[in-house]
């Protein structure tokens, strides 16, 4: 694939994901729909379709031309939207997206082929008797415009009021707006009319900022809305515009006795547009008898112009089109290249503050201060680069729903709130998969039939709802659904029938709903092809834990099940908390952190299970991480022992001194010690040497692993 | 690898340890470093003696040695890092701690022979695949792939 087709595929991916929203709005709104969605559907279509022809997507074009007719049958009040057909076009999508997938856009294998023209004739087979399908674009266009002429001598003249509200940037472009205004007025008599009353005064005139805008009265002799739509496709993006039609009358012909002239002269002083309610009401008052013979007479040429100051609200419409344009595409390895090299330039950036601090050279001191200062603006700006926002993962979760509703016979909605929260790029990135499995396993699992809802007098449609919003420096992201919630009981039994916890354990409800994270665990009675497979709630559970989040469970019978996610803002540049145990180095994430204890603080004891210390009347287990790391004991008095939260669990980490905190950027360590998880990577300190970071989470699960070994080899030494 | 090693003359870094020549696919091979102290990382394997930073890319360095099974040096002058990758990602990033990197050299087909160690012993043995006679030095050629799987495993 060439750059160019792959730039094609990237805009048509674009165009489709636009689809795909507009037809979830379309189903929303079945029976009342907006005519404007349909031409938006028509029109995201239609991109793919002339340019896939473009850039030799043959059979996407071809598949997409009949894809389109549909919506052009609807959009002529030719063809009803029904459930089937909403169906069906989301069906095409995904085709669409398969034939976006091949490499060079067209298929050569048979039997590909034979589904593609199968597929074309499940969608035609919904085309109206008599609807030909076969033409090309050009002679359906001529036989539409036949049409159009047709009715439009029917119709007879017709007046339109357009407006024209060019953006401030159309210039920039090296677009003439008076060359739009030329061709409009080729279209039959007219009369225009200027506002330039956002034009700055003289002396802060910006001769390059578009600041005029136009009305233009036409009179044509027939129905001409579509010449005057297509007059504007070239300029669509750059201007507002508005197609106004009349009441009938000859406004212009006869000029009313030149008082067509005062009503736009008093438009342009005013600097307010006029309306099709205005012409009624000009109508009313001149009385004017129109002849159609009238019509023929000569055009008037009168282009008010008048000055005035008055800054206008239409400005910030201008300025929002703006910000439209203000976005660029890059490709995600740049701002990976360039997150790297920033991350780079803060290490080094200690080191030189470090070095400038020994030197205790003034002017050296002086420089390394502003360039710290310019190195934390650059790293602001790089990190949020590669933010984006959740919500545009969302389509997806939202089609999931909907296929499930389908393949389940289940009525599901799908809420969210909070989609404009933003996150690194890699984050979503890991994200988009565990979250499409909770998805489905509420949908599956947690969500009833609608019967079954009806009988618990619930609502017999089911919601799934995302919720994602800041919390100090995570994001939380809770998923939750209205279904039958999870029977602890339920949970036990089965754990214990797979062997994943003795029968005699005591649980709380909380640990025993987190048995569904354990591996092996799928609380599915019947395996379903939507969920079920085995691979359950531990692959979310360690994806999750990948980026750096936790996830926890609450849940209620016959109430629902939420999931709550924790999730990091960023994942490379962490504030931490520097320790030394055994001379090494070893940085904590400070979000993990609870407090800082001294041994003094607290009373050391074995409480039958394990080593515990007590704090606030609680009994918190503890790690030596000399003992744990080195096999070597801990001077406890001038230890320090750091608290830390993990889920519900607080442990103690026993630790020889505290440094302090820095913020530091983290490496991971590769794949050959991708087995000491507990170590999430290495940071590169001012000095230039290297300090490891610590998970918790992980280290704690480790360590609980290890005193479990130890008892099962002790227990059997005594058996 | 044994296609790779038969199409025609490759090239070859070779390099001393414990007294024996082994040799690396110089194509694999991305830096070779003076020796500095790495920091070491707990709870991993024993010959894994810590990890390195390498513009800003955390490497973890393997001691050849102990992986020979042979105790350790002290570290000399002449003693290196040997950086390679694996798959070409920096992830597959490590470095092997050799006594001296000998030099850089072309070998034909006829120079090789096929492995001659008969029992496995250490570690390197179980990626070792054939032997090169370059002058009056025998070569051990070690499959990077096989070597980065018993680091791995």
């Amino acid at each position: 694939m060439d750059q160019f087709q792959q730039k094609f595929v990237e805009e048509a991916l674009d165009n489709v994901e636009m689809l795909e929203e507009n037809l979830f709005e379309l189903e929303r709104n079945m029976d009342n729909y907006d005519p404007e969605l349909i031409q938006r559907i028509f029109r995201s279509m239609h991109t793919i379709k002339g340019s896939g022809m473009m850039f030799g997507f043959e059979d996407l074009s071809r598949f997409t031309h009949n894809f389109e007719t549909i919506y052009d049958l609807i959009r002529n009040d030719k063809l009803a939207v029904t459930k089937d057909i909403v169906d069906l076009s989301f069906e095409s999508l995904d085709y669409i997206k398969k034939l976006l997938d091949i490499g060079e856009g067209k298929l050569t294998n048979p039997d590909d082929i034979a589904q593609l023209n199968e597929f074309i004739g499940r969608i035609t087979k919904h085309f109206p008797e008599g609807t030909t399908l076969t033409k090309g674009r050009a002679e359906r266009e001529a036989e539409e415009k036949a049409k159009r002429e047709a009715e439009a001598s029917q119709n007879g003249p017709k007046n339109y009021l357009v407006t024209i509200e060019p953006m401030e940037a159309l210039l920039e472009n090296g677009t003439n707006p008076l060359y739009t205004v030329d061709d409009l007025t080729a279209l039959g008599e007219w009369k225009t009319v200027a506002f330039t009353n956002k034009v700055e005064a003289f002396t802060q005139f910006k001769p390059l900022a578009m600041r005029i805008n136009w009305q233009v009265l036409l009179h044509t002799e027939q129905d001409a809305i579509n010449d005057i739509k297509d007059n504007f496709i070239f300029i669509e993006d750059e201007c507002k515009v508005d197609i106004a039609e009349l009441p009938a009358g000859d406004y212009i012909v006869t000029g009313c006795d030149g008082k067509i002239d005062e009503l736009l002269q008093k438009a342009a002083e005013s600097g307010k547009y006029l309306t099709a309610s205005d012409f009624e009401q000009f109508k009313q008052e001149v009385k004017t008898e129109v002849t159609p013979e009238a019509s023929q007479a000569t055009t008037t040429t009168d282009t008010t112009t008048q000055t005035t100051d008055k800054k206008d609200n239409n400005v910030q419409a201008a300025k929002k089109d703006e910000a439209k344009i203000a976005t660029m595409r890059v490709a995600s390895s740049k701002i990976d290249e360039l997150v790297n090299a920033v991350s780079e330039l803060v290490t080094m950036q200690a080191q030189l503050n470090l070095v400038a601090e020994r030197q205790g050279l003034p002017s050296l001191s002086a420089i390394a201060e502003q360039m710290e200062k310019t190195t934390r603006t650059l790293r602001e700006n790089a990190f949020s680069l590669s933010l984006i926002p959740l919500g545009g993962e969302l389509v997806r979760f939202q089609r999931l729903v909907r296929d499930l509703s389908n393949n389940l016979h289940k009525q599901l909605e799908f809420i969210v709130e909070g989609g404009e929260i933003e996150l690194d790029k890699n984050i979503i990135e890991h994200l988009t998969d565990p979250l499409m499995h909770m998805i489905r396993n509420s949908g599956d699992h947690g969500i009833e039939l609608p019967e079954e809802r009806i009988a618990k007098g619930k609502d017999p449609k089911g919601t799934i709802k995302l919720k994602a919003f800041y919390s100090g420096s995570s994001v939380i992201i809770q998923l939750s659904d209205d279904g039958k919630g999870m029977d602890p009981d339920k949970i036990f039994k089965k754990a214990v029938e797979k062997g994943l916890v003795s029968p005699n354990a005591k649980l709380t409800k909380k640990e025993t709903l987190n048995l569904i994270f354990a591996s092996g665990f799928s609380t599915a009675e019947k395996v379903s092809d939507v969920s079920g497979r085995g691979v359950g709630m531990d692959v979310v559970k360690s994806k999750i834990a990948e980026i750096r989040g936790e996830v926890t469970i609450d849940s209620e019978v016959d109430k629902g099940t939420t999931f709550t996610l924790d999730l990091p803002l960023t994942l490379s540049i962490i504030d931490g908390l520097l320790t030394k145990v055994n001379g090494e180095q070893f940085i904590f994430p400070l979000s993990n952190i609870e407090k800082i204890l001294s041994p003094k603080e607290v009373e050391f004891k074995n409480n039958g299970v394990g080593n515990v210390f007590v704090y606030d009347n609680e009994q918190i287990a503890y790690i030596e991480l000399n003992a744990l790391f080195y096999s070597m004991d801990t001077l406890m008095d001038t230890a320090k022992i750091i608290m830390v939260r993990s889920g519900e669990k607080r442990v103690g980490i026993v630790v020889d001194q505290i440094v302090g905190e820095f913020q530091i950027v983290v490496k991971p360590l590769g794949k050959f010690l991708r087995k000491v998880d507990m170590i999430s990577g290495a940071s590169v300190m001012g000095d230039g040497s290297l300090s490891l970071v610590i998970d918790p989470t992980r280290l704690i699960t480790y360590h609980a692993q290890q005193r479990y070994r130890k008892d099962i080899k002790e227990q059997n030494k005594e058996a | 690898m044994e296609e790779t090693i038969e199409t025609s003359a490759e090239s070859v870094t070779s390099f001393k340890v414990g007294g024996e020549y082994f040799g690396f696919e110089t194509t694999k091979i991305r830096h070779i470093l003076e020796m500095t102290q790495p920091t070491k990382v707990p709870l991993s394997k024993d010959y894994i003696i810590g990890v390195i930073n390498n513009h800003g890319n955390m490497i973890p360095v393997v001691d050849f040695r102990a992986m020979l099974g042979l105790p350790t040096d002290e570290n000399l002058p002449e003693t290196s890092i040997v950086v390679v990758s694996i798959d070409g990602t920096t992830e597959s990033y490590i470095g092997f701690k050799v006594d001296e990197v000998d030099e850089v050299f072309d070998y034909t087909e006829q120079q090789k022979q096929q492995d001659v160690v008969i029992e496995v012993t250490n570690l390197v043995q179980r990626a070792l695949n054939a032997t090169l006679h370059v002058g009056d030095k025998f070569i051990y050629m070690v499959n990077l792939d096989e070597l980065a799987k018993v680091v791995e495993e």
